[in-house]
């Protein structure tokens, strides 16, 4: 089978000697798309005839709300709300960019070596289906997937988006707990009352590093096996039975922003409710 | 004979293949309690789903570390 399947997301271009990556490229759609649906909605509230997508939006919002206000408190929640909804509205799109129709698809062929600068015409267009030919703007060619850069890519698809969220979620978490408990906060992780609460808090400190690992796991794990199931089944049923994989694609991508919200949630309100 | 690239290929498989039982036994217990309590009670089917969820996401992680690494032995050493 001639899938592209990499790890890492390719650099596309290089911008003052930063590489650019199809990640990237991606999350910036991402943030456009969350950006303008924002001020098209905005545009287009009316409480008294409201549109489906401003319904739409409102029940997403109450439900997180009412989940947040549960397990917050409503002070609390009204607080962090903010920060939370930014997470999920991010990573829900972000997940759902890689079920558009030709994310993994466009793309860039290039070679390093000169000499093999010139791909060779396919002699028979219909090798299209079996994979092993790209059409570019010069024709069919023959090229093996090795040459295939994407140049879409979902952005959760990239461990360090992955890294990034669990990062930021674990370190404001603590830093909420200490501007809660002020240093006192401190005595979680390092507690010399007796050997018992000494040994307890390294296991605290170490939970708290395997949280920002599990974190980025779950997010990549999820979108990379995701993309590449829907690459490795349509590559073997010709485009045929990728309805099926798609469908769990759907529901995954619905279900991760929802847990980390009320991962988040939780260790924020453990943070809080400290002593 | 250089067997390294048969191994790395029942590697991968075994490593899925493996790491899959206890998530799958793990979420299939968590449902069926689910469903069983929102059976005896359903006017608390809202908190017994979100307990639900946030269950069946911290398990399915564990599958997820096993398909992350079955990917890393095929496609990327």
């Amino acid at each position: 089978m001639n899938i592209n399947i990499s790890f890492i997301s390719e650099n596309i271009f290089h911008i003052f000697g930063i590489g650019i990556t199809n990640a990237l490229l991606t999350a910036l759609i991402a943030f456009a798309i969350i950006i303008v649906g924002t001020l098209l909605l905005r545009a287009s509230l009316n409480s008294y005839k409201p549109t489906t997508g401003e319904l739409v939006v409102e029940m997403v919002y109450n439900s997180l709300n009412q989940l947040a206000e549960d397990v917050l408190g409503k002070v609390n929640a009204r607080k962090y709300f903010g920060f939370l909804l930014t997470f999920f509205v991010f990573i829900l799109v972000s997940n759902w960019l890689e079920l558009v129709p030709l994310v993994p698809g466009v793309g860039i062929l290039k070679t390093d070596n000169a000499a093999t600068a010139n791909f060779t015409q396919a002699k028979n267009p219909l090798c299209i289906l079996s994979l092993n030919c790209y059409l570019t703007p010069s024709g069919i060619v023959e090229a093996k997937a090795a040459d295939f850069t994407p140049i879409f890519r979902a952005p959760t698809a990239d461990l360090s988006s992955g890294v990034t969220f669990a990062l930021i979620s674990v370190v404001v978490t603590n830093l909420i707990g200490l501007w809660y408990h002020k240093f006192g906060y401190l005595s979680k992780y390092l507690n010399f009352t007796s050997p018992l609460n000494f040994i307890i808090g390294i296991v605290e400190s170490i939970s708290e590093l395997g949280r920002i690992l599990s974190f980025s796991f779950r997010l990549f794990g999820n979108i990379f096996a995701g993309e590449v199931l829907l690459a490795v089944i349509t590559a073997l049923s010709l485009g045929l039975a990728t309805i099926l994989p798609y469908g769990l694609e759907l529901v995954v991508g619905l279900i991760q922003p929802i847990v980390f919200f009320l991962l988040t949630t939780v260790f924020i309100s453990m943070a809080i409710d400290h002593h | 004979m250089d067997y390294s690239n048969g191994i790395k290929l029942i590697a991968t498989a075994l490593a899925y293949g493996l790491g899959a039982i206890g998530p799958g036994i793990g979420i299939g217990i968590l449902f069926s309690k689910a469903v069983e309590a929102i059976g005896r009670n359903p006017e608390a089917e809202n908190k017994i789903r979100v307990n639900m969820l946030l269950g069946f996401a911290l398990t399915e992680t564990l599958a997820i570390f096993a398909l992350v690494i079955a990917l890393i032995i095929r496609f990327a050493s």
